[in-house]
């Protein structure tokens, strides 16, 4: 089992979470802790508790602890400030993440209900960017820039455990002859006759690492998340004593990582929030029981383009020259825009 | 604002904090794969050069890895990125890539594996050319005319155009007249390079003129690409355009023509082969970027153009067909065509968000839904409510704020200094025969809280001066003191009509509902010393003018009651006193030996005012020392009205010349305009003809512009000393009045009221008709012998009257109304519209260039406001109904 496929924190938006997921997960740190934050959209005029993690923001109400939001950074697509309307401060300066989470998109808005800090803007903003720029700790990477003359380029908090020569990448027909770099975050191949072909595995998203039989004799198959593309890639490493010492290495290292992943989002704060389990409400025990199916729809005041679960499919228009959303039966662009205009 | 989006078909962030442009983004089939599907080429200023293929988003999962066929580091800036037949002997297509001072030329070429993560990309360079001079943007073309390859031509920061045969550089020519690279393209059909030059006009160069500008050069072929051609290029043709442009694109309009089309920073132009205009719009914001992308009917073309509001808008000629809302601004925008979808947009924004997306057609007309799942605390809610309904109530009972509190929040102390400056502060005074002292005033402010924006200002009566009259204070923690102090002189050679000065303190007190704050105003009165703008003088026997006071104590020793002023040469002198005004007139004191008088004289009538107040107080506070309670002072008999006529008169004859004046300087002036007018169709006037001495007109015109400018400033300033002379006499009659006929300080105040409505008087708003309008009402209302005189007419406008006679016949009347014994008092039972007459009520309104002062004086209206702070909204008149009552 991968870690990324039971990593859900910063790759899904969620709403009305348990305490059980309020909870930091292994590798997960908070960095920022704001009160009085609004939820403009969803809970205008309630009083709720921000808290800024490495790899996503939770939004609570102080009121009711089992109203809360989880949204990870991954689903961000923008972050913006604007003008918003709070029930608790008026016009007022607002933070609107536009999120997209399985098709659907979300829209959030926040606002500090403490006049004239930034501090909800600055962290949020400096976090999601500190996320967005440490990409390749956490994700699959095909033909990058990671290697510069035969060298690994590492990253900040990367270190090589070794390098392995004569790797051959099963890919193609012929096999192409490449070198191995095995680090604390991930493992890296790369051909020797090009630097450009390459492949960056971090552990997060390694689903199994096995060695198989295949046409070109015992190899090492890693099998990567299907969050990734679930790819399954091959490589042959002679002989089998030394691809069976490399993947005992391999398979160490990915359960190190596993225990405590590195993420790679750092952010330094001036002053060290409190940890979040002092921070966290317990949810008290309703003595009703409720049944589990009875999902809240909370999420419905968050979409950000009405009731629409999903976009339609592209097409050509020959009318624009462009591709457009399918238009709905009996709608014609042009009405749609003399409507509008 | 557009109701529809742009939908995400693929998108990815580029890099961690690169950057790009608008060069940095090209979309064709590099691999020469041949089956159609542009890739996406993207450098940037960081070195990276990455090229994708992209595949539409699966749903639930990102863009995925195998989209990037490529990403290398060549470690210089990429400035630009084309792609083009540009290796000789081959068709294919390339990849050039502009660096600030590097040409490559690179083939990109895929081996395909088994499996999509097999597949393997690599470049190669073919050729690199190092450039002399850092170059800005490139284009590229068949230029000349060649049939199956693409030149280049960079253009340089300095204005050099170099242009490059694939692996050989041809020749470099420097445009005329060039101050910074504007964007270049280069025009197929007609052979040339367009470009926008720093004069803000489209310029084109042909091609053939580029290459054969000079023979010159092509001696010095080697050195040709350092030094340039020094031969002037001709223009094909020039543009005023008006603006600087973002980019400029050529589409082919049909087979025999093109277009083209520049992006200025405020319009869209679409011109003709020849330069002409074919269309311009104007654009209602600040675009980033265009792309001319597609003719769907004969004739027009189809241009999107993306602005820094997060919209693409996209247009057919001149007719928006469509816009999107963006989720970035993009720096560069082009249309592709991805596995089997034509038509997708590509954006590019300047902090590396890469984005392909298609043309939402669901407006989001969003509002959000009830959410029903959430129950409400009614208990709490119901607390809250009360609260708030408390809160309500108590502002209603209370008024809009709490009143108990108020007096602590900020105090407010003056003490004037007992002893004058040892060095006089006076600067700029009007040359006199003695020097000006000035005396140092202290305030003292001390807050229990903390407040914003906190401003001392002080006023005193002209011609006194302050050395600052303004001050600014910041009380951020509470418990805080500050003091200022300022120096007090006399400016002008006259008497002010008061020694009394005013510090008002106003300020903003926040509270948890209204974090601005609450204005506020606190004020403060101290009186300055007579010494002053007094000096001791030589007594005079004789005098045109004076006044008896009586007492009923003894005499007191003028010595013991003026110490200041003694003058040490002639002790035995007790019983008189002179005294010297700075403005040179002189007043005489004496006490009676005998009888418990005291007489005042002096040669001007509004001298006598500041003497004999200054006798009163003194003597007040003599005995008020000596405890002794029942003093009292009279003034027996006959108002000294005629002199105070005659300043009335004076001041009055000055209004009617100020009046005078100006309406000549404006016939003046209309004159002035006139002969200007003439003058000016005279010299407009192709032929020449005689000015028949306007000229000299003009001149004597503009000398009478002048002296009568000159006239009404002196007048000005005359008025300005009569109407302290005016206001100081006019204090001297309220207190012989107060005397004769021992008004309260009710009544009093009720006077002053009347006869003091103005800090200032204008032309429009002058002392005489407030005054009248004021004692007019008095003698209507609580001094009218019969009901019959109450009818109030109180529709006439205040204007200045033609004489003062009617003012004159009411300040009488006035006199012998309360000689027989009538009471002034302004009851609650009188007409409501007591506002409108009673003038301390009604503000004036400054109007003329002579009021610019009254800006910072307008505070000083609150000195007769006394209950303003305690009751505010409230007009001045019932402020004082209800001390009256």
């Amino acid at each position: 089992m991968s870690v990324l496929d039971v990593l859900w924190e910063d790759r899904d938006v969620r709403f009305d979470v348990s305490s059980q997921q309020m909870k930091t997960r292994p590798g997960e740190v908070l960095i920022d802790c704001l009160d009085s934050i609004e939820d403009t959209k969803g809970n205008n005029g309630d009083r709720g508790r921000l808290l800024v993690t490495n790899l996503r923001i939770i939004w609570h109400s102080l009121a009711l602890p089992r109203v809360n939001l989880s949204i990870g950074y991954n689903c961000i697509l923008n972050i913006t400030t604007r003008t918003a309307n709070s029930k608790l401060r008026g016009q007022t300066e607002a933070l609107y993440i536009l999120t997209k989470c399985n098709t659907t998109r979300f829209e959030f808005i926040f606002t500090n209900l403490v006049p004239g800090s930034p501090r909800l803007f600055t962290s949020v903003i400096a976090v999601h960017r500190a996320y967005e720029t440490s990409k390749m700790y956490r994700d699959f990477k095909l033909r990058s820039a990671v290697i510069q003359n035969k060298q690994l380029r590492l990253l900040p908090q990367e270190h090589v455990y070794d390098k392995i020569n004569g790797v051959w990448n099963l890919s193609s027909d012929q096999g192409n002859l490449g070198t191995f770099f095995i680090t604390n975050v991930r493992i890296v191949w790369h051909a020797n006759m090009n630097d450009s072909f390459n492949v960056s595995i971090p552990y997060l998203q390694i689903r199994s690492i096995k060695i198989r039989d295949s046409k070109f004799g015992l190899a090492l198959v890693i099998e990567s998340s299907q969050q990734s593309g679930g790819y399954v890639l091959g490589f042959k490493i002679d002989p089998v004593e030394k691809l069976q010492e490399s993947v005992k290495e391999i398979n160490s290292l990915h359960k190190v990582y596993s225990a405590s992943p590195i993420f790679g989002v750092n952010y330094e704060m001036e002053e060290k929030p409190q940890p979040l389990e002092a921070l966290t409400v317990e949810q008290i025990q309703d003595d009703v029981e409720i049944d589990s199916d009875d999902h809240t729809d909370a999420f419905v005041a968050y979409f950000a383009d009405g009731n629409k679960q999903q976009d339609r499919e592209p097409v050509f228009s020959e009318e624009l020259g462009l591709a457009i959303e399918k238009l709905k039966d009996g709608f014609t662009l042009q009405g749609l825009w003399e409507v509008m205009s | 604002m557009s109701l529809f989006k742009a939908r995400d078909w693929w998108s990815t962030v580029l890099g961690e904090k690169e950057e790009f442009d608008q060069g940095c983004l090209c979309l064709a089939d590099v691999d020469n794969s041949g089956n159609g599907h542009d890739k996406i080429i993207v450098g940037s200023f960081m070195g990276y050069l990455r090229i994708f293929s992209p595949h539409s988003v699966k749903a639930g999962g990102g863009p995925q890895a195998e989209d990037l066929l490529l990403e290398v580091h060549l470690r210089d800036p990429v400035l630009q990125v084309e792609v083009g037949k540009f290796v000789s002997g081959t068709e294919m297509l390339h990849l050039a890539v502009l660096h600030s001072r590097k040409l490559c030329v690179y083939s990109v070429s895929g081996t395909l594996g088994n499996v999509e993560h097999g597949n393997q990309y690599q470049i190669k360079l073919m050729y690199e050319h190092h450039l002399q001079r850092t170059a800005c943007n490139m284009t590229y073309g068949p230029f000349g005319g060649v049939k199956g390859r693409d030149l280049i031509c960079i253009q340089s920061l300095d204005g050099m155009l170099m242009v490059f045969e694939q692996e050989s550089y041809a020749f470099g020519r420097f445009l005329p007249g060039f101050l910074l690279p504007g964007p270049l393209a280069y025009s197929p059909r007609t052979d040339s390079f367009i470009t926008v030059s720093s004069c803000r006009q489209v310029e084109s160069y042909k091609y053939q003129v580029l290459a054969f500008a000079t023979d010159a050069d092509k001696k010095q072929e080697m050195e040709q690409q350092k030094l340039g051609s020094g031969k002037r290029l001709v223009v094909d043709w020039t543009l005023n355009i008006g603006e600087q442009a973002l980019d400029i694109c050529i589409f082919p309009l049909n087979q025999s023509a093109s277009s083209v089309f520049v992006l200025g920073e405020r319009n869209f132009f679409c011109l003709k082969d020849n330069g002409q205009i074919r269309f311009m719009k104007k654009l209602g914001y600040n675009p980033s970027c265009f792309l001319p992308y597609c003719s769907v009917s004969e004739g027009t073309i189809n241009t999107l153009i993306g602005n820094h509001n997060h919209m693409l808008h996209i247009y057919q000629d001149v007719t928006l067909k469509w816009a999107t809302q963006l989720p970035h601004v993009p720096v560069a925008v082009r249309v592709g065509c991805f596995h089997d979808l034509k038509g997708v947009i590509v954006t590019l924004s300047d902090d590396g968000h890469l984005q392909c997306s298609y043309l939402g057609t669901d407006p989001s007309l969003f509002q959000a839904p009830k959410v029903e799942s959430r129950e409400l605390n009614y208990d709490e809610l119901d607390v809250e409510l009360k609260e708030l309904q408390k809160i309500i109530k108590d502002v209603k009972l209370q008024g809009v704020w709490p009143l108990t509190e108020q007096e602590d929040d900020l105090k407010v102390s003056a003490s004037v200094s007992s002893t004058l400056d040892s060095v006089s502060q006076a600067t700029n005074v009007e040359p006199g025969a003695d020097s000006v002292p000035s005396i140092t005033v202290k305030i003292t402010l001390q807050n229990r809280v903390v407040l914003q924006k906190v401003k001392l200002s002080i006023y005193v009566q002209p011609p006194l001066q302050l050395t600052c009259d303004q001050f600014t204070f910041d009380f951020t923690v509470p418990d805080m003191t500050s003091s200022v102090a300022f120096s007090v002189y006399l400016k002008r050679n006259y008497t002010p009509s008061e020694l009394e000065g005013n510090a008002v303190v106003s300020y903003s007190r926040p509270t948890d509902r209204n974090p601005d704050g609450i204005p506020r105003v606190v004020q403060c009165k101290f009186r300055l010393p007579l010494k002053l703008i007094c000096l001791p003088g030589q007594p005079s026997k004789t005098a045109s003018h004076k006044l008896t006071i009586d007492t009923n104590k003894s005499p007191v020793s003028l010595l013991g009651l003026f110490p200041d002023f003694a003058n040490p040469s002639d002790d035995d002198q007790v019983n008189v006193m002179g005294f010297r005004l700075l403005g040179g007139a002189r007043v005489t004191l004496l006490a009676s030996r005998t009888s418990q008088r005291y007489r005042i004289q002096s040669e001007q009538f509004e001298d006598l005012w500041l003497i004999t107040n200054e006798l009163i107080l003194r003597l007040q506070e003599h005995f008020e020392k000596q405890g002794t309670k029942d003093f009292s002072c009279s003034f027996s008999g006959c108002v000294p009205l005629q002199e105070y006529f005659e300043l009335i008169d004076h001041h009055f004859e000055l209004r009617i010349n100020g009046k005078k004046l100006e309406e000549l300087l404006s016939e003046r002036a209309v004159q002035f305009r006139a002969i200007q007018r003439r003058l000016l169709t005279r010299f407009r006037d192709k032929t020449p003809a005689p000015l028949q001495h306007l000229d000299t007109l003009l001149d004597g015109t503009y000398k009478q512009v002048i002296a009568l400018a000159d006239a009404i400033e002196e007048n000005q300033d005359r008025l300005l000393q009569s109407f302290s002379g005016l206001k100081s006499a006019t204090h001297l009659l309220i207190l012989l009045i107060r005397l004769w006929q021992r008004l309260s300080a009710d009544q009093t105040a009720i006077l002053e009221a009347a006869f003091l409505p103005l800090q200032e008087d204008t032309q429009e708003l002058g002392w005489e008709e407030t005054v009248d309008a004021a004692i007019a009402y008095l003698l209507k209302t609580c001094l009218s012998k019969s009901s019959k005189e109450q009818a109030l007419n109180l529709s006439s406008q205040l204007n200045i009257p033609k004489d003062t006679s009617r003012l004159k016949k009411h300040i009488t009347l006035l006199c012998d109304r309360l000689a027989k014994g009538g009471r002034l008092c302004v009851s609650t039972d009188a007409a409501a519209p007591q506002a409108m007459v009673v003038p301390g009520g009604c503000t004036p309104i400054p109007e003329s260039d002579l009021e610019e002062r009254s800006l910072d004086d307008s505070t000083e209206l609150f000195t007769n406001h006394k209950h303003l702070m305690t009751e505010p909204p409230m007009p001045e008149v019932s402020a004082r109904q209800g001390v009256l009552e």
